[in-house]
């Protein structure tokens, strides 16, 4: 790994001042699963200058339902968020899918904020400079994206943005999708589903060089509503998934009153559904509802050559999701 | 009791509590002060020579100590350069970060050339050349034909070299035979060794000696090899290898092969000397995995059976992919699978031709197993399929026509023996146990019967494999001390990479002695204190080591019974030692202590110590049936794998994987050694269920997957692995075992794909059996290609 300053922000103000003085060579750490990472593999363009560490700043840790909402800070552990009981009351999706993710010892170090800031996993776009130097695909200002051409079996099945075909690989992300989340950085407030933004690529967000999450707010449904959430990877939790499907829903008398649908690994960003979810208004959910909401949810997929079976998959996973509410 | 018996018990690990606690100093843990970084500039291309490389600024670079070339170290690096990851030069300086920084500042020209990346296209006519000059395609060197097969004992007389292995005449086996099927193209996926530990060494010269501290499988072969590269004397050399952080076979160097990644060896040997400075070098995680692939084969398998599916014809092709040069030896070992051993019953005419190819993708070495799954994979889908239209139970058709002991090996390993006697089976009655244990007769249904989303499905596979070779280069020497206070030292440099080696060793020294194991030590960290000891691999410690142990073990117990004879006026073959001394055969309570039997010592007494010494030129005498040189007795693992699994015919997921393994080991010498190493099934699932391949980008030969996040190994949660442990007596063993190791990993993937058959009715034989593969079998996808 190459050198760099590191920082101990004392609060969100000084971390956010850290970044300005550093500007575009610095990155922010939280639970470090995802940056070290990076850095030992020297992937990027230009090594940061800086690191800033996020955990010594004080009280951007905490799980707590205020009025009809759940706050939790950023800084909270994916395990304390799978393991909390109000977020499992309450956001059922939420807990199943910070208990999905990854190993225990992960789940001990990455934080619910971290999460959904991650990179992707794209193997191009992780390639070590050691193995004969890094590979300085579209993603990180080259010119091509490698694996539409090459190795793309995990990779986008709705096309590219800005050439890029990489997926979102947090698993959080959906099931905040799903629950109608917003984020509160140190700038705004953004509603979930403006805040994944493929403008730069898989795995980014529309957040500023300069601005930090800071809690994630999760609105507490009507007692109606349901949620769940489901993955398919090789090794269980422990592995990136292929595919992930979270779906909030709420009923009326056995009818769908309203409904969420999102999908993770099949796009560049986490994906909503959002003409299933509209076949699904005022219907009775049954198995034929929930395959041909799955095959709807599909419909318009773009599949590249080794990726195929990611339809198929993606398609079982929403009829799937859907009936287990 | 007066003796102390611990064979058969699972005494506490020699090695266990050291290594649980991280107490064991592994390599890596030597402090060595001064030590020197080594870290290494790799190739961006397939395919390049090095135009020109200026080194100058690098080595301008406060702090660098050495900056190494093929210019100026030809032995290490080579100008031209066959793998995206092959070594181009080297930094050693006073830190990584340093050395790292030194690696941008060198400048290198490359030229790039055509090269070739899979088996498939390096095999085609016009394919670039790995190595200029030299066809990729290579036919085996030693191809051998055995005939004059004597009709009383079985064994054949004479070996001509031929165009295959094999015996009888094919052409004719399969005109007579009644049903023939074949099957082409059985493909086993390039895989990795699971060792936790990656390649590295530190090295120190000490004025005297290079002090060489490294992992190990064979520290007297490895420092034999590294002692002709360095050009120095063995005796300048000591190989300190305390632990090994597991290796599977596939840790094995061959500092002498260009194309085995042993590099470690050479860059901190020679940079150590000329230096005279310590000197460590160490791959990455990332490096580790360009290196050392295996497994890589294509093979077709056509079999020719009567109608009562007695199996009497086999013909045997095999392509193994050897990479960038690599290792070529593993194919031999396929043919254990074959007529040649696995279904030597009845088998009467054998083809079996081996081929090794080139390509540009990284290094090949063997790992556990070493061609035998491979094999393996073959001849038993192949096997499978023919149950099934033969319309003969699985395990029936194997149970007729697998080997059983005195039945004959026909030579798989050509280059030592022409043909000898298996010395034990017992496949037959593991495919009985594991088939009660799995409940084989209720659950196993046709596939055609099974219609739900998710499917169950039940698979067999029978395996053999090597226990030892014969050989006198085969051999494997042990020292036992036995000292005045009744305490007892094994020295012996058997490497103990996590299967237990060094406990069994201590077990057959504390049985043969009959004293308490505890009181049994080990000297076995180096060259300098222990004599020669076979490489472990081939699952032939328990038996090469084995003899020499108990036959050291012996020579220390008939020298101390002399001693104690004049001692108690008694003759020595009336006494026995045990463990509170030697006593009286006939009446035990006459006895005396070791002390006693010593007697007094120092300058005015007798000796400090007894040294029993063996070295086992194997076969050991006691492994001659009658006594004939000619009629040899070579053990085998071998036994039966049954797997269970459920196919989600949705989404192609499996899950619920449970593998039986059942095998017969003669004697369990350590019973939770041997559960242990029976587990290690599991590293199978890497490459059936984990979708783990060597996958590199066609264009550009990168690896995709140089990580243990996108390269998967297998754990306990993958699935559970039960044990059925059967011990019928091996003639071939002093206590009647004959080996467990890598058996474990030869029937996994055919038991694997024909579980899936027996669950969907589709017939997988390429591995990794992944959603995609199953999906499209199932019909519920079209895959736009057919190729990855």
């Amino acid at each position: 790994m190459k050198r760099f300053t590191h920082i101990n922000a004392t609060s969100a103000e000084h971390a956010v001042s850290c970044l300005q003085e550093y500007k575009d060579s610095s990155y922010v750490i939280a639970g470090g699963s995802d940056l070290l990472g990076c850095l030992k593999d020297n992937l990027w363009m230009q090594t940061p200058e800086a690191i800033v560490n996020l955990k010594t700043i004080e009280g951007l840790s905490y799980i707590k339902e205020e009025g009809s909402t759940l706050h939790i800070g950023a800084l909270t552990t994916l395990t304390e968020v799978a393991e909390s009981s109000i977020v499992k009351k309450l956001a059922p999706a939420l807990a199943e899918a910070a208990r999905r993710t990854a190993s225990p010892l992960l789940r001990n170090m990455g934080t619910l904020g971290g999460n959904i800031c991650q990179e992707n996993r794209c193997w191009y776009y992780r390639y070590p400079s050691k193995l004969g130097g890094r590979i300085d695909c579209v993603r990180k200002g080259g010119t091509k994206c490698f694996a539409v051409i090459g190795e793309h079996r995990y990779h986008s099945i709705f096309g590219a943005v800005n050439k890029c075909i990489a997926v979102n690989p947090s698993d959080t992300a959906p099931a905040l999708i799903a629950l109608n989340a917003t984020i509160k950085t140190t700038k705004r407030t953004i509603a979930i589903d403006e805040f994944f933004s493929a403008a730069h690529g898989a795995g980014s967000t529309i957040l500023d060089r300069d601005e930090i999450v800071l809690e994630i707010l999760v609105p507490v449904a009507a007692k109606s509503a349901v949620s769940a959430f489901k993955k398919i990877a090789f090794r269980k939790s422990i592995d990136f998934a292929l595919v992930t499907c979270a779906i909030a829903l709420e009923k009326d008398a056995d009818k769908i009153t309203a409904v969420r649908i999102c999908l993770n690994g099949v796009y560049n960003n986490p994906m909503r559904s959002q003409e299933a979810e509209e076949f699904l208004l005022g219907k009775v959910l049954t198995e034929d509802i929930a395959k041909e909401a799955g095959e709807i949810a599909l419909q318009n997929a773009k599949s590249l050559f080794q990726n195929i079976y990611k339809v198929q998959l993606a398609k079982t996973l929403v009829a799937d999701t859907l009936l287990s509410l | 009791m007066p003796r102390s018996s611990s064979i058969g018990k699972d005494v506490i690990q020699k090695d266990g509590r050291a290594r649980v606690t991280g107490e064991a100093k592994f390599y890596a843990d030597y402090q060595i002060g001064g030590l020197l970084q080594t870290r290494i500039l790799r190739s961006p291309y397939p395919a390049a020579d090095i135009l020109s490389i200026d080194t100058s600024r690098a080595e301008a670079l406060p702090g660098v100590s050495l900056v190494m070339t093929h210019l100026n170290y030809p032995q290490a690096f080579r100008s031209s350069l066959y793998y995206v990851g092959d070594l181009v030069a080297a930094v050693v300086a006073k830190d990584t970060e340093t050395a790292e920084e030194a690696l941008e500042l060198i400048t290198v020209e490359y030229e790039q050339k055509k090269f070739v990346l899979s088996l498939e296209d390096a095999m085609k006519e016009d394919a670039p050349e790995v190595f200029e000059g030299e066809k990729n395609n290579h036919d085996w060197e030693f191809h051998a034909f055995l005939s004059d097969r004597d009709p009383e004992t079985r064994l054949f007389k004479t070996k001509t070299p031929g165009p295959y292995n094999g015996f009888g005449d094919i052409e004719k086996g399969f005109e007579e035979a009644d049903y023939i099927i074949e099957k082409s193209n059985i493909s086993y996926a390039l895989c990795k060794a699971p060792a936790m530990e990656s390649r590295g060494c530190s090295m120190n010269y000490d004025g005297v000696k290079l002090q060489v501290y490294t992992h190990s499988q064979g520290m007297h072969d490895e420092k034999y090899a590294l002692a002709q590269v360095l050009g120095i004397g063995q005796d300048k050399i000591n190989y300190v290898s305390p632990y090994t952080g597991g290796g599977f076979g596939g840790k094995n160097p061959a500092v002498q092969n260009r194309n085995i990644p042993s590099h470690y060896l050479i860059i901190a040997g020679l940079a150590c000397l000329d230096l005279k400075k310590p000197v460590h070098c160490a791959y990455s995680r990332e490096e580790e995995m360009v290196c050392a692939w295996s497994r890589g084969s294509s093979v077709d398998v056509k079999i020719g059976f009567k109608k009562d599916g007695t199996l009497t014809t086999m013909d045997y092709t095999h392509r193994q992919e050897t990479c960038s040069g690599g290792d070529k030896w593993p194919p031999k070992n396929a043919m254990l699978a074959t007529g040649a051993v696995l279904y030597s019953r009845n088998c009467e005419n054998l083809r079996a031709k081996i081929n090794y190819i080139n390509t540009n993708r990284f290094t090949a070495v063997g790992w556990q197993g070493y061609g035998v799954p491979e094999g393996h994979f073959g001849v038993e889908t192949t096997m499978d399929t023919a149950a099934y239209e033969l319309g003969i139970d699985p395990v029936e058709l194997r149970k007729k026509n697998c080997m059983r002991a005195g039945d004959i090996d026909a030579g798989w390993d050509p280059l030592t023996y022409i043909s000898a006697y298996i010395s034990g089976s017992g496949i037959e009655e593991c495919l009985d146990a594991g088939s009660e244990r799995v409940s084989w007769k209720d659950k196993w249904q046709h596939p055609d019967k099974k219609a739900s989303r998710v499917r169950n499905g039940l698979g067999v596979a029978i395996f053999t494999m090597g226990a030892g070779r014969v050989g006198q280069g085969n051999s494997s020497e042990a020292i036992v001390k036995i000292y005045h206070d009744g305490s007892v030292a094994l020295v012996c440099a058997l490497s103990d990479m996590g299967q237990g080696q060094h406990t069994v060793q201590c077990q057959i020294v504390a049985e043969t002695l009959g004293i308490p194991y505890e009181r049994v030590g080990l000297v076995a960290h180096d060259t300098d204190s222990t004599p020669f000891a076979t490489l472990a691999a081939g699952s032939c410690g328990t038996w090469i080591q084995g003899w020499a142990t108990y036959e050291a073990a012996r020579d220390a117990k008939k020298q101390l019974l002399v001693l104690a004879a004049e001692k108690m006026n008694r003759k020595p073959e009336e006494l026995d030692t045990g463990t509170n001394g030697v006593f009286v055969i006939a009446d035990p309570k006459e006895i005396i202590s070791y002390q006693d039997a010593f007697g007094a010592i120092g300058h005015y007494g007798g000796p400090h110590e007894i040294i029993g010494i063996y070295v086992n030129n194997n076969p050991h005498e006691r492994c001659l049936k009658d006594g004939n040189p000619e009629h040899i007795l070579i053990p085998k693992e071998k036994g039966a794998q049954f797997i269970s699994l459920d196919v989600d015919t949705e989404t192609g997921i499996i899950s619920n994987i449970r593998i039986t393994m059942a095998q017969n080991v003669g004697r369990a010498l350590n019973p939770k050694i041997v559960e242990g190493q029976l587990s290690t099934s599991r590293h199978g699932l890497d490459n059936a269920v984990l979708a783990n391949d060597c996958i590199v980008d066609k264009r550009n030969g990168w690896l995709m997957t140089p990580n243990l996040v996108d390269y998967r190994f297998s754990t306990a949660l993958e699935c559970d692995v039960d044990t059925v442990i059967l011990e019928i007596f091996d003639p071939s063993h002093p206590f009647g075992a004959s080996a467990c190791g890598e058996g474990a990993a030869c029937p996994t993937l055919a038991a694997f794909s024909n579980a899936i058959y027996n669950a969907i009715g589709v017939r997988l034989l390429e591995t990794p059996f992944t959603p995609e593969k199953i999906l499209e079998g199932l019909g519920k996808i079209q895959s736009k290609t057919k190729k990855k």
